[in-house]
């Protein structure tokens, strides 16, 4: 059974408030006030001196559990929105694999369900894992990217975008973290992403709440449990109101979405899960036999979600 | 006699404030249409309803944009908010 070994984040320490950069945003004043009033955002954070890979290195360090386990990783895996993030042939992963000595592994990048490709990065670990047949073997995976571009910074209408990093040491064997089921659906007619056309965006928007709770969902039920059973949910933190439509459209309490860090790292790409089992961890949200939900949507338009135990 | 707002008052100002966003004369607006049927996006429902809480000083639930989907359903909510208001206040 796949497991999460490990989970280390980086927050880089800059906070910035998106008020104070609602020009480069295209935000006028009214959208400011809308973005903190109803969706709950109201800083992100910025790395402005490091690289994608110097993202991805701050979270390996922060990662006690990797020390002395490198010859075990079998795959390094970027799991990232954009589908090109540095110019040719300059490669991120490939730099983080060789400077954390990991030049055994196989290294390459997943961005096909853009900001749910974590999960799906977590889940094919564990099925190349499976197929490989050692017990013993891992995968890193690294999510979080730079807000390199205007089309980096924003979700347009939806979210703004920050920069953190995750860390996920995955293996086959762990007691803690295993991932009991994933449910996946991407909608091919919205793969035009953020250049919809206004009829498409609308009907997006409009699918959205039943897309997210179908493969929800349908992930609790191939868990074998019911949405009563799930203790926790880490959302994906594109904004507030979405999961406040969400839970009402489900039927879930809404304290049992945990969106502290809405406001405080903004939308961080593949991240936003992983941050928030960190902070969740951190707060005492998560206790051991834990049923909790991992929940992301990736324009294109991909909807993923992953029940796990604690 | 109570200064709140009538049903009508909200209708009017509502199809005045959705004309404004979408940049359309008022009578081009029909209360009994979707608000996304005439491409109100959904940062100008939201923003819609900041401009709701300024005029009749209230808070709404931030779901309201997507529960009371055209102005006739949206005034008819809020004459319900300001009334109870009034009623709770004596």
């Amino acid at each position: 059974m796949t497991t999460l070994e490990a989970v280390a984040t980086y927050l880089p320490s800059r906070s910035v408030p998106i008020r104070s950069i609602a020009d480069e945003l295209g935000l006028d004043n009214a959208q400011v006030r809308v973005f903190e009033r109803f969706y709950g955002l109201s800083h992100i954070l910025r790395e402005p001196d490091g690289t994608v890979a110097d993202l991805m290195l701050a979270a390996a360090g922060k990662m006690e559990e990797l020390r002395g386990r490198e010859h075990r990783i079998r795959y390094v895996i970027q799991a990232r929105t954009m589908p090109v993030v540095a110019p040719y042939p300059v490669n991120p992963v490939h730099d983080v694999r060789r400077i954390l000595g990991l030049d055994h592994a196989e290294a390459f990048a997943v961005f096909h369900h853009a900001c749910a490709s974590g999960l799906l990065a977590v889940e094919l670990s564990g099925r190349l894992l499976e197929a490989d047949g050692d017990p013993d073997a891992l995968a890193l995976v690294f999510t979080g990217e730079k807000t390199f571009t205007p089309a980096a910074r924003t979700v347009p209408g939806t979210a703004v975008n920050g920069e953190a990093s995750a860390a996920v040491l995955v293996g086959l064997g762990g007691s803690r973290d295993r991932v009991l089921s994933y449910a996946t659906r991407t909608y091919g007619r919205f793969n035009a992403g953020l250049s919809l056309a206004d009829a498409e965006l609308g009907e997006f928007q409009q699918i959205y709440p039943d897309a997210l709770a179908e493969v929800m969902l349908a992930a609790v039920d191939r868990a074998g449990l019911t949405l009563k059973d799930v203790d926790l949910v880490l959302p994906h933190n594109v904004n507030r109101v979405s999961w406040v439509r969400l839970c009402k459209l489900i039927g879930l309490p809404l304290d049992r979405v945990f969106l502290d860090n809405i406001p405080v790292t903004g939308h961080c790409f593949c991240a936003d899960p992983f941050l928030n089992y960190r902070s969740a961890r951190d707060l005492g949200r998560l206790n051991p036999g834990d049923r909790y939900l991992m929940a992301a949507v990736g324009l294109g338009a991909t909807f993923s979600a992953m029940v796990l135990e604690h | 006699m109570s200064n709140a707002p009538s049903t009508e008052d909200l209708r009017i100002w509502l199809i005045q404030r959705v004309a404004s966003y979408l940049e359309k004369d008022p009578s081009d607006i029909s209360p009994s249409v979707s608000l996304t049927q005439y491409g109100l996006d959904s940062v100008y429902a939201f923003v819609m309803c900041g401009d709701i809480e300024d005029h009749l000083d209230l808070r709404l639930e931030p779901t309201v944009a997507w529960d009371y989907r055209t102005i006739d359903a949206l005034a008819d909510h809020l004459t319900t908010l300001v009334d109870r208001r009034a009623g709770g206040a004596g």
